[in-house]
């Protein structure tokens, strides 16, 4: 079932090619909603107070369970906001699968930001343009982890590469049940999620 | 502000509209391409001759102007200018697919005012022709571009220009719905299933709805019986708009009926109730001016009233829906007031460049 999961994320041409493919587990019964990732993006990457990079969903379940999901842009293998943009300056990196945005040639049309069904884009107003979770790729080449990541004090949120077989994403979603946000969008999103709520998939 | 099943994508709560709406709504309202569209479909079926004339003028001037609301629409305007040097039009391994508003805006629009530019040129050149001889103007020689008479080839490359602008001005009367149905996370656009060809009928109401306001400016008397064929064109978009939204509400009904997503959709329905009543009506007083002139007066603005309120309500209302299309957050009432000044303006340049066009094209001296 993980194989299936996986393979289903990246097209083969994709696996083949590129150098890394970075990608996210969400252990969702180990999130209790402490809003440090939240805090921890913002402070790292200048995010204006009322919009977010990182944001925890809280859901009730029928049974009155309350489960917290942590969302953001799932840098998607097939992304919908690279094909909405009309410029070109939301764009997928060819060496890693990340999916970024170039701030000189954004024009903010808000195509994209209609376009993601994660609703993980918005318009900045400090930058003026659109802006989005990039995985911290600033310091992921650094041999650092997205702040997201580092600040998560029960280990719910695990990041990797997905072409080393032997880093603790690609053993999570190779031997872990995941599922994965709206996967009718055909989009592939390269966040696996554990025990992902019915609720939280909407 | 409430969360009844969660808390869903807080960034849609900084700014629920993302398109700013009023400008959209409007500009693509009486775009142009419509009245061309209509002018052009007259030309070749050699109908409405009295009344081509003036559906080119005013089309070709909103045509000129449409992409004004779009470009006020931007949040970087200045940058609009990527849209043509940096234009994602063809996929790349950085940029696959190929962006709607690339093609509407860098390809069709310019390759439709071209096209139009040029059949209406062509189409007033004998007339401006017959100007020069009489007043040795060379403005108008150059105007007609040294066409002295109406030929069997200039009519077939008029008729060759025709066919060929139908296409991107077809693209460009429908290009909102385009972008609305294309999209993935909108959760009421995504579940419109009768927008496009509801969009596209209703392109033709408010098209008409000009036509029939440009013909009492320019003489209701000159344009005789004319009138009556758009009328006709007027009611038969009307009650296909009506069809196409009882239609809609139908299958909502069917296939949400008794879930929570349904109270969701009554918000956005709850406004199709007044919009069917309207375009009802218009479709009422576009029979009965067929047969008492004066009435068609009144027709244009319930046309152009029934085709604004449900514009509003598919581009603004139906953005409040949240993606997850559980919640609606509710509309904000000071959308208008920012953007009236640019509507105003983009619809004044709209009519002084009729006014330029009518100058240099005299509806009354063509062939």
């Amino acid at each position: 079932m993980a194989v299936v999961a996986l393979s289903l994320a990246v097209p083969v041409s994709a696996q083949a090619e590129r150098k890394h493919r970075w990608a996210m587990y969400i252990d969702v019964s180990k999130c209790y909603g402490c809003y440090a990732c939240v805090a921890a993006c913002a402070a790292e990457n200048n995010v204006p107070i009322g919009v977010f990079r990182t944001w925890i969903e809280r859901h009730v379940t029928k049974g009155g369970t309350v489960i917290f999901v942590p969302k953001q842009c799932n840098h998607c293998e097939n992304a919908p906001c690279v094909k909405a943009c009309p410029t070109g300056a939301t764009y997928k990196r060819t060496e890693d699968g990340l999916v970024l945005v170039n701030d000189d040639l954004c024009i903010g049309c808000g195509a994209c930001i209609q376009a993601c069904p994660y609703g993980a884009r918005f318009f900045n107003p400090v930058k003026g343009v659109v802006d989005k979770c990039t995985f911290c790729e600033h310091r992921i080449y650094q041999g650092k982890l997205p702040a997201c990541v580092e600040a998560c004090p029960t280990g719910a949120r695990v990041f990797g590469d997905l072409n080393d077989p032997e880093s603790p994403v690609s053993q999570l979603v190779k031997k872990m049940p995941t599922s994965r946000l709206k996967e009718w969008t055909g989009a592939e999103p390269m966040i696996f999620y554990r025990d992902l709520p019915s609720e939280a998939d909407l | 502000m409430t969360y009844p099943l969660g808390y869903l994508y807080p960034n849609e709560f900084a700014q629920p509209l993302q398109w700013l709406p009023v400008l959209f709504s409007y500009s693509l309202l009486i775009s142009g391409a419509d009245l061309l569209l209509l002018a052009l479909i007259a030309y070749l079926f050699n109908k409405l001759k009295r009344t081509v004339p003036v559906l080119l003028i005013v089309g070709l001037a909103f045509y000129t102007v449409v992409l004004l609301g779009p470009l006020a629409d931007l949040r970087n305007p200045d940058r609009a200018v990527l849209l043509f040097s940096h234009s994602h039009l063809f996929p790349t391994a950085e940029n696959p697919g190929l962006a709607l508003i690339t093609l509407q805006g860098a390809v069709l629009w310019p390759l439709g005012f071209v096209l139009a530019a040029l059949f209406t040129l062509l189409y007033f050149a004998p007339a401006n022709y017959k100007r020069y001889l009489s007043t040795r103007n060379p403005f108008y020689k150059l105007l007609s571009l040294g066409v002295k008479s109406r030929t069997p080839f200039l009519n077939a490359v008029l008729k060759i220009l025709a066919v060929v602008a139908l296409i991107p001005l077809a693209f460009w009367a429908v290009y909102p719905a385009t972008l609305f149905t294309m999209q993935t996370a909108l959760w009421i656009w995504r579940n419109w299933q009768t927008l496009l060809p509801m969009y596209f009928a209703d392109t033709f109401v408010v098209a008409t709805a000009a036509a029939i306001l440009a013909m009492w400016i320019y003489g209701i008397r000159k344009v005789g019986d004319d009138i009556n064929g758009v009328l006709l064109i007027h009611g038969a978009a009307s009650i296909s708009v009506v069809a196409l939204l009882v239609a809609q509400v139908a299958i909502w009904n069917a296939q949400y009926g008794g879930s929570p997503y349904i109270q969701v959709i009554d918000q956005v329905a709850s406004w199709i109730t007044p919009v069917v009543l309207l375009y009802l009506v218009t479709f009422i007083l576009s029979l009965v001016a067929v047969k008492w002139r004066a009435v068609s007066l009144v027709v244009p603005f319930t046309g152009v009233a029934a085709a604004l309120l449900n514009k509003w309500n598919i581009i603004v209302r139906a953005q409040y829906a949240q993606r997850s299309g559980l919640t609606f957050i509710g509309p904000a009432e000071d959308v208008i007031a920012h953007e009236l000044p640019v509507m105003i303006g983009i619809v004044a340049f709209g009519i002084f460049l009729s006014i330029v066009l009518s100058i240099l094209f005299p509806a009354e001296g063509h062939d």
